[in-house]
């Protein structure tokens, strides 16, 4: 079972259009629901203005005041209020102020645009150099929502006596999911058994933060929360936090109207007030010997938080811990900073803060060989960690691990050497077109950083139905990543059964336990873990109580389950997160063992660029990969090729244009995703390794594909048109021609 | 899902002409690629439609007896594309009709609704404009035949009279006859976009030299452009490498570009000099002339 690739349990549904997306579920007088938004990026809101012409009284209305609980949504740091009341301050351009809802949707939008906000406008952040100014100050004492260090050894001493240091900057830009189905979410609000019942059905990444959520905003115990996980068109990361906000809203607006309301987002209000990839500026300083040995590193790494805190400081953590990349450095000092600016607050997106930090230092190494004079494969393969070298935060590397054989694999996939040397020849000719290989190495770190996974705890189990099949209880929630297939092919290949009998339980928190969120490409290495254990556990139970004899064959196995299911009601079995012996991380120093363990990668990419048009073209491209154990080849593939792409789309094309504190380009004919069209042969290419982490030894890989392309991109552009200023992305013709004109002009 | 009041689908143009007369009101849709869209953002709310999909022969491509080519308003751009009169006789119009989205956009959108649509980034435009097209436009009192460049009024406004449809695009004879085209699109993505830059040429060479050459710009200036002094300039010249750059140095004349988040205006005018010099140099070979240096 693991290691086949099994067909995509939620398939047949998906192409059929008979699955049940948020928006298909059927709710017999459903109200529409809609929000009423700031529009300016900061200023005190004075009053809310109701125009002429709409039926006020036929709608329902929420603003903050009525809010039962507490106005805060729960997240790392509760300071992101639901809604902004009168009086209170606007702290971006897509702030929630009013919430209304009515049978008919395009009444209700009339009245939406209807409302007149009074706003008393106050000067902005826009920018992270006007937030570490303090320019205004708009959050806390300094504008920083999270400030982290990291420090190994001491670089000061060594930047005067080391032979070379090297200095770079590196911009990277907001990016947007875009996954196909907008944000959606459906609920009711209604007494059971004398007690209010909130229910929330949505496209949502994380059942049981919104769950927290709710809890909080109505001041609920546990039990009169109820959140389903409804079919999810993809998510990325997209669907983690915000979830919580729109969650809220839709359960407010059915609260106060005692109907079920739909709380449905178009293309465009998805892209201008939901979470996107923080826009990123990276400093690094290098300090290197004579022979090119890596000797001191100092990373000054920022993150624009946005107005709230809601997840950057967590991906600060995983950005900074990622800064010094995959190479041996005795002293290490990392500085990173979630800066707060007037946006809408970004938040989860595949990577999660690694991204950019590794864009930078892959960009840097490129730099760093060349003004070293030395070939960028040499210089890596100089640097590489190995086992038993430690990195930033003092983890010793206990695999053995070949970064050297991963990364030749994937130049000779490519054709590194040959395409290189070609390019030198031709690309001096005239024409316009020029090109280049360039690679980037690098790992992303498997499951949450440091003492995530121990504060979760996850649970998660497996039941035996009446008809004798196996269901998994897990709150992990199906996006496209395959979860549904890989579980039941983890918990099949510990029963010893046809991944048919094995299917997943409805993602319901009335009915499966909190297995944590759906995010840090934990699900098949963290979840996977503790469901095997519950499987074998399952197994155990029904022999010991006389079900089951072993050997068995899956049709007494499933004899077995009926009989048990129809003696005692029911039988589940659960476990749950144990701290594998030996790791430590203290989250005040950043010392210790940030994760369990690391996925291992080296991307190449080969580019042409016409200099009549500075358009780029990827024209080849090679994805190699340490994942330890592939659980479902077809899926993995799927994984790595669609985060490449997602990657190639945020290294060339991706662009989040704002003005005054709002994107502009919020629609998909304007903001710029590749189509199929626009791609290269991805080639994939999986180095297996059993690792003891994750179940059959399998690793995370859903984030690992996104750190790699825009660096691997960038550094080919770089081999075909010579040293520029190649430090950002995304590297559109635009700012490609402002480069060129840069050497041009001297 | 949409905001509209009431869809009439009358099956006669007569018919349509009518009810169009009496409610000028009425917005009119083809393929709705353009309207359902700005329906969606809410500019149209509570619209009546008028719909021209059940009239026939709206979407037929027909050669007329004077050598005059009839490309009907409804045509969609698939049909266009693939058929054989456009492959024979004005290539470049095929080109432009394939440019256009992606296959489920180009099997519902037609080339009437791109031109009354207005958008300056429109695929057909240029190159209609290139090819010096009239535009046959009807009401219930009886109909007229503009040139292209008549028709557009500003960014997304064009001259159709209250209760006025537009029935059929005429490429005449003088239009395409042994011209050689080429039709360059310039977006970030090469599907399922919309021109940065649009430049269609077409050129009728003999002995290597320019008889004839007309250039038209899409997203150049606020409306599609010709370029009429590079034109003029080619217009007996010998086809050299120089002649070419000289015809798209010339042809940044009529541009207005401006710089917005989506390119600067150095950039657009980069652009327009290396787009049109491909653009007139692949024109010329097609055209069978030759501009080796
Ligand atoms: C996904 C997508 C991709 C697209 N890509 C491109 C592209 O690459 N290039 C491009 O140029 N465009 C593109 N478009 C825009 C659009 O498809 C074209 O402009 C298309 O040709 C419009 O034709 P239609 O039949 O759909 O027009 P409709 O939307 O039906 O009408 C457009 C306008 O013309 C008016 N109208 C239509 N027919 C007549 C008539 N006979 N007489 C009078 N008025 C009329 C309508 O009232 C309306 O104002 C794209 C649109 C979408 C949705």
């Amino acid at each position: 079972m693991i290691g086949a690739s099994s067909i995509r349990k939620e398939g047949r549904a998906k192409v059929l259009g008979t699955a049940i997306y948020t928006d298909d579920k059927f709710m017999p007088g459903a109200l529409h629901g809609l929000t009423v938004r700031s529009e300016v990026p900061r200023g005190i809101l004075r009053a809310i203005h109701f125009g002429e012409g709409i039926p006020w009284e036929e709608f329902t209305l929420v603003t903050a005041a009525d809010i039962p609980g507490t106005n805060l949504v729960a997240s790392v740091v509760d300071d992101q209020p639901f809604l902004i009341g009168i009086g209170e301050e606007i702290t971006h351009s897509q702030q929630a102020v009013l919430l209304l809802a009515h049978a008919d949707r395009h009444l209700a939008e009339k009245a939406r645009r209807a409302v007149r906000l009074e706003i008393e406008e106050l000067p902005a952040v826009l920018d992270i150099q006007s937030s570490l100014d303090l320019q205004p100050l708009i959050y806390g004492t300094n504008n920083l929502l999270k400030e982290i260090r990291i420090a190994k050894g001491d670089p000061d001493p060594i930047w005067a006596q080391a032979a070379h240091v090297i200095e770079g900057e590196y911009r990277t830009g907001a990016q947007e999911q875009m996954y196909i189905e907008p944000n959606a979410m459906l609920s009711v609000v209604e007494p059971k058994d004398g007690l209010l019942q909130v229910t929330v059905w949505g496209s949502l990444q994380c059942p049981y933060y919104v769950h927290g959520a709710l809890k909080q905003l109505f001041g609920l115990p546990e039990k009169q929360v109820r959140v389903v996980a409804m079919e999810m068109g993809g998510a990325f990361g997209g669907k983690e936090d915000y979830p919580s906000v729109n969650g809220g809203h839709a359960a407010l607006l059915a609260w106060k109207s005692g109907k079920p309301v739909r709380l449905i987002y178009d293309r465009e209000e998805d892209l201008a007030c939901t979470t996107k990839r923080h826009p990123s500026r990276t400093r690094l300083r290098t300090a290197f010997d004579a022979d090119g040995n890596l000797l001191a590193l100092e990373a000054d790494f920022i993150l624009d938080g946005g107005a709230y805190a809601t997840l950057s400081p967590v991906v600060l953590s995983r950005g900074a811990v990622h800064a010094a990349g995959v190479y041996r450095c005795p002293h290490v000092r990392i500085h990173a900073r979630a800066v707060a600016t007037n946006t809408p607050p970004p938040g989860a997106f595949r990577g999660f803060g690694a991204p950019q930090s590794l864009f930078a230092m892959e960009r840097h190494m490129d730099r760093c060989a060349r003004q070293l004079s030395l070939d960028a494969v040499e210089l890596r393969k100089k640097n590489f960690l190995r086992m038993g070298d430690t990195m930033a935060t003092g983890q010793v590397i206990r695999e053995d691990l070949d970064l050297a054989g991963l990364m030749d694999r994937a130049l000779a996939a490519i054709g590194y050497r040959d395409k290189r040397a070609a390019f030198a020849l031709t690309n001096p000719e005239d024409g316009p077109i020029k090109r280049g290989v360039g690679f980037s190495v690098f790992m992303h770190g498997c499951g949450f950083t440091g003492n995530g996974e121990s504060h979760v705890a996850s649970v998660a189990g497996v039941e035996g139905l009446a008809d004798g099949t196996v269901a998994v209880l897990a709150a992990s929630t199906e996006m496209g990543q395959g979860k549904n297939t890989v579980f039941a092919q983890i918990v099949a290949e510990a029963l010893q059964l046809p991944v048919e009998l094995v299917d997943t339980a409805p993602v319901d928190t009335d009915r499966v336990p909190n297995s944590g969120p759906t995010v840090a490409s934990r699900s098949t290495m963290m979840v996977g873990r503790i469901l095997e254990d519950a499987a074998i556990g399952f197994k155990q139970a029904l022999v010991q109580q006389g079900f089951l004899a072993e050997p068995y064959t899956p049709a007494s196995f499933q004899a077995a389950v009926a009989k048990a299911v129809a003696a005692l009601g029911s039988l589940r079995c659960y476990g749950q997160y144990h701290r594998p012996p030996g790791l430590q991380w203290n989250d005040v120093t950043y010392q210790g063992d940030a994760y369990p363990t690391y996925s291992w990668a080296c991307y190449a990419a080969e580019v042409a660029v016409d200099l009549d048009t500075f358009e780029v073209k990827v024209a080849d491209f090679v994805a190699v990969q340490e994942v330890g154990r592939v659980v479902n080849p077809t899926l993995a593939a799927g994984q790595i090729e669609g985060g490449v792409a997602q990657g190639i789309g945020w290294g060339l094309w991706e662009e989040v244009a704002m003005q005054r504190g709002r994107m502009i380009n919020n629609q998909m004919t304007n903001y710029i995703i590749p189509t199929s069209v626009d791609l290269p042969r991805i080639q994939v290419i999986f180095l297996e390794n059993a690792h003891a982490g994750g179940p059959g030894g399998a690793k995370g890989i859903g984030e690992l594909p996104m750190d790699g392309p825009a660096p691997a991109v960038v550094n080919a552009l770089e081999n075909a048109l010579g040293a520029l200023r190649l430090d950002e992305v995304p590297m559109t013709p635009d700012r490609l021609l402002e480069r060129c004109e840069e050497v041009s002009h001297g | 899902m949409f905001d509209i009041c009431e869809l009439c689908e009358p099956e006669t143009l007569a018919e349509a002409k009518a009810i169009f007369r009496a409610n000028p009101e009425l917005k009119v849709i083809a393929g709705g690629t353009d309207v359902l869209i700005r329906m969606q953002h809410g500019n149209l709310a509570g619209a009546g439609l008028l719909s021209l999909r059940n009239i026939p022969h709206l979407d037929e491509v027909q050669l007329l007896a004077d050598g005059t080519i009839s490309v009907g308003a409804m045509a969609p751009f698939t049909r266009i594309f693939e058929h054989e009169l456009i492959r024979k006789l004005v290539p470049v119009l095929g080109e432009a009709s394939v440019s256009m989205g992606g296959p489920q956009v180009r099997n519902v959108a037609t080339i009437g609704g791109n031109l009354c649509n207005g958008a300056v980034s429109a695929d057909s435009a240029s190159t209609l404009f290139a090819l010096d097209a009239l535009l046959k436009l009807e009401t219930a009192e009886g109909e007229r035949i503009i040139p292209m460049r008549d028709f557009y009024a500003g960014p997304g406004k064009v001259n159709l009279l209250p209760g006025e449809l537009l029935v059929a695009i005429l490429i005449p004879r003088e239009g395409y006859e042994g011209m050689g085209g080429h039709y360059i699109k310039f977006a970030p993505r090469k599907a399922m976009d919309i021109a940065t830059l649009g430049v269609a040429v077409v050129c009728k060479i003999r002995e290597n030299r320019f008889v004839e050459l007309r250039i038209g710009l899409g997203v150049a200036a606020p409306v599609p452009v010709r370029c009429f002094e590079a034109e003029d300039y080619a217009k007996g010249r010998e086809v050299t490498w120089e002649c070419v750059q000289e015809i798209a140095r010339l042809a940044l004349k009529p541009a207005k570009a401006r710089s917005s988040w989506r390119a600067s205006k150095d950039y657009r005018e980069h652009l327009i000099e290396v787009l049109a010099q491909r653009a007139v140099a692949e024109a010329v070979k097609r055209g069978g002339g030759c501009c080796a240096d």
